[in-house]
């Protein structure tokens, strides 16, 4: 496949593998963060590492069985099993955000079997006025003041300013990357995948040297697009990259998404303000909105520039199971695609690898339909 | 009185006569009369306000607005609007076997099975044109994320306004200050859209009459913990739940808790009660319980086991204060003790199971309520600390489909021998 021999993709990968060693070198406590609407910058200003937690599918999760019913979001579930089991216990915190009602009670539950940890629920609005913006201000002040304690450590402006500037840098970059990967074709989405998680689990510096290295391999490579229909998705989590490796495999193309653990993360910059609080808190409301918040209209807007600008045939949704802000998106989005033309599928994810073999077939069937419509376009 | 509606209301005439005005203000008038005539006059308020209610929706005398159940309806009776509340309609619906030609229209316009049925229920019933059409749509953030899209999908499909009333998670000056200034434009909003000017004495008015309300609402569950249980678990977790959503700020609403005290009272001082003897007292947890035909609730009731409490009828806020009224009306908000952290919730389910000294407690464990089943396992092992058993009842509150008579049978059969074992 192309782009599997990019010694920067390679690096990026063996970077990754080594995320725990690179972390400990730095010797920086480690912040685990779920939901990404996290101000990654208020951590990194309190000189503190920030790492995603995103398990990998199939794993602890009868675990869970014991703490949490099992209908239900398979993300919390897996990692309240994987918690319990002790895979996080080389973190010296966590920020939870009040995003969904799995969220708040992975909060709940986590906090009442593992006492002990630095565990800060930070509050998050559904709506974007100037009031909302001020309220979460103050959230926002609650968890520095929550870090400078336990971490003994002081967070000032000048320090927000430049993770606020650092992060917009990673943000440029990686979507610059997607819009050259959309030109190119160069990187299977998987990989462009991979890169984007190990944007969450490795030390800033180390992940911006390479980012940029293979940005401009991306940009130098030439067009390697095979024919066949181009796909976008758009959902909750990504568990399984896998799925984005079979999609590619039937000859189609993931030239975009809008994942949780996808571009939601980086797609737009943080704005400049005086007050870098307030920079984050209308950033943060403002960004690319997740199902979770009010306004569904302009995330539907989002994904039908999306569906313009990468230039895609269909989309996949993509959501894990009993993720209700998903759900609830569904008909609405799919009739709005409808609409333009544009057919969708509707997979779910249960966090499990099995999921692979169950939506097989659903893909190959929607892929054929796809390039028939192609065909006679 | 519910049969006779059930006879009228048949799937293949319910289309015609559930949309008339004429329907409601009729079964107003007679479901008053009937439930006083036994000894129901709490019950007979309650079918009058509801029907009324739905009366004017659909004649549109005044503002039509759709809001959830958590939403402080005190702000909405002081603005004079026409209430609409989806959720009760839906249990309702359930109650007439109407839910599943309505959940099944919603699966088939793409929502899952696997969302709350209530909401599946309500928007099927709104596909099939039998709820009045809104002319705003409200909802408050919580309890659940599924209120946030429900609300916002049915505004997306009359193309109204929508204003979701954002509640904060913790309870603090900022968040009280910032959900206060929220309802506080919905006034101005709401008048607007009426042409005149928002009157605060008549939220003032509101006020009072919830107050009113709690007060001998406050009493009556005081009341509650003799024995045997003076008021029926059915009963609570029905009409006197949406009273006490839907009622508070209305004159009807402060009738209505008056005249249950009174009920209630007439009980406790005779001795009587719905189940005697009452050989087991159970605590039920969730704001909700299976609404359509079911025999959870009477088996046990059967069996000597009275749902002598539910939280979902427990009175969480202080009495509003009418000097400040939108703050008063974020505390109250903000009070629930279902939203914030968990201990919240727990501790208070430990307090009643105390309070009303129960055997043992019941979760209903509502398909698709992930808000209250995510707590599920913290709460049963606090419970099992404090030496009460607690059941996790697997089950729905609207959707038929997932009630399996003999299971449930099954289950509620063994938790009940195990706690007569006990005592
Ligand atoms: S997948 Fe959905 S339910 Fe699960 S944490 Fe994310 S938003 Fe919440
Ligand atoms: S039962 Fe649960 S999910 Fe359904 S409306 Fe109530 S709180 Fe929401």
């Amino acid at each position: 496949m192309a782009g599997q021999d990019f010694p920067s993709f390679v690096g990026i990968r063996d970077m990754a593998e080594r995320h725990r060693e690179l972390i400990s070198r730095r010797g920086r406590p480690v912040v685990g963060w779920f939901c990404s609407y996290t101000p990654l910058e208020i951590i990194d200003a309190a000189g503190l590492h920030p790492y995603r937690i995103v398990p990998e599918p199939g794993r602890a999760m009868t675990r869970a069985d014991s703490y949490i019913d099992r209908n239900y979001c398979p993300y919390v579930r897996t990692i309240l099993g994987e918690a319990m089991d002790g895979a996080y216990d080389f973190m010296d915190g966590l920020v939870v955000l009040n995003s969904c009602d799995p969220m708040r009670r992975l909060y709940d539950v986590w906090r009442y079997n593992l006492a002990g940890k630095f565990i800060h629920l930070l509050d998050l609005p559904r709506i974007e006025t100037e009031s909302a913006v001020a309220y979460y201000r103050e959230c926002l002040l609650g968890l520095v003041a929550a870090l400078e304690d336990r971490f003994r450590v002081t967070i000032s402006d000048a320090a927000l300013a430049q993770a606020i500037a650092d992060r917009n840098r990673t943000r440029s970059l990686l979507r610059e990357l997607y819009i050259a990967n959309r030109e190119s074709g160069h990187l299977p989405a998987a990989q462009l995948h991979g890169v984007v998680r190990a944007s969450t689990l490795l030390p800033r510096d180390d992940f911006a040297l390479v980012l940029e290295r293979l940005l401009d391999e991306v940009k130098g490579a030439p067009v390697e697009f095979k024919e066949g229909p181009r796909l976008l998705i758009t959902g909750s989590i990504m568990d399984n990259p896998q799925i984005v490796e079979f999609i590619e495999e039937c000859d189609a193309r993931v030239v975009g998404d809008d994942l949780c653990n996808g571009t939601r993360q980086f797609w737009y910059e943080i704005g400049p303000d005086t007050d870098p609080l307030a920079a984050l808190s209308r950033h943060y409301l403002g960004r690319t909105p997740c199902p979770r918040m009010k306004d569904a209209q302009r995330r539907f807007d989002h994904v039908l520039r999306m569906v313009d600008d990468f230039r895609a045939d269909g989309v996949v949704f993509y959501t894990l199971k009993f993720c209700d802000p998903f759900l609830f998106d569904v008909p609405l989005l799919k009739e709005q695609l409808e609409q333009r033309g544009i057919p969708s599928l509707l997979l779910e994810g249960d966090y499990t690898p099995g999921t692979l073999g169950r939506v097989r077939t659903r893909i190959e069937a929607f892929i054929e339909m796809l390039r028939q419509d192609v065909r006679t376009a | 009185m519910l049969g006779l509606l059930k006879a009228a209301f048949h799937p293949a005439v319910a289309h015609r006569v559930l949309r008339r005005p004429l329907t409601y203000e009729l079964l107003g008038r007679l479901g008053k009369n009937a439930y006083s005539r036994q000894n129901k006059r709490a019950q007979g308020i309650w079918f009058d306000f509801t029907s009324r209610e739905m009366k004017a929706a659909l004649r549109r005398e005044n503002l039509v607005v759709w809001a959830n159940a958590f939403f402080p309806f005190e702000l909405l009776h002081a603005l004079g609007v026409s209430p609409v509340h989806p959720e009760t309609i839906a249990a309702l619906a359930a109650r007439l076997g109407l839910s599943r030609q309505a959940i099944s229209c919603a699966e088939a316009g793409g929502y899952s099975p696997d969302t709350c049925s209530f909401y599946r229920c309500a928007t099927g019933l709104n596909m099939e044109n039998l709820l009045p059409p809104p002319d705003l749509v409200i909802s408050a953030s919580y309890l659940c994320d599924g209120a946030v899209k429900f609300f916002h999908n049915i505004a997306r499909y009359y193309g109204c306004d929508y204003f979701l009333l954002d509640v904060p998670y913790h309870d603090t000056e900022n968040a009280r200050k910032y959900l206060a200034g929220q309802l506080e434009e919905l006034a101005g909003i709401i008048a607007a859209r009426q042409g005149k000017r928002f009157n605060p004495d008549r939220l003032v008015e509101a006020l009072e009459l919830s107050n009113q309300a709690r007060d001998y609402f406050v009493r009556t569950n005081e009341l509650r913990r003799a024995s045997p249980s003076p008021l029926s678990g059915d009963d609570a977790i029905s009409y006197v739940l949406d009273m006490q959503f839907f009622g508070p700020g209305s004159r009807a609403g402060a009738d209505f808790f008056k005249a249950l005290y009174e009920e209630v009272k007439t009980n406790v001082d005779s001795g009587q009660g719905p189940v005697a003897p009452e050989k087991l007292r159970l605590l039920w947890l969730h704001y909700i319980r299976p609404y359509y035909p079911n025999e959870v609730l009477s088996y046990l009731e059967e069996a000597g086991a009275s749902i002598c409490f539910g939280e979902a009828n427990y009175v969480y806020w202080e009495p509003l204060d009418v000097a400040k009224p939108f703050e008063s009306l974020a505390a109250r908000v903000l009070a629930n003790p279902s939203g914030g952290p968990l201990e919240r919730r727990a501790d208070l389910a430990l307090e009643l199971a105390e309070k009303y000294r129960v055997d043992g407690v019941i979760h209903f464990s509502h398909w698709g309520c992930r808000q209250s089943c995510g707590g599920e396992y913290v709460i049963r092992d606090l419970m099992k600390k404090k030496g009460v058993p607690m059941l996790i009842l697997d089950g729905d509150g609207a959707d038929s489909r997932n009630y399996s008579r003999e299971q449930t049978r099954l289950r509620l059969e063994a938790f009940l021998e195990m706690l007569e074992a006990n005592k």
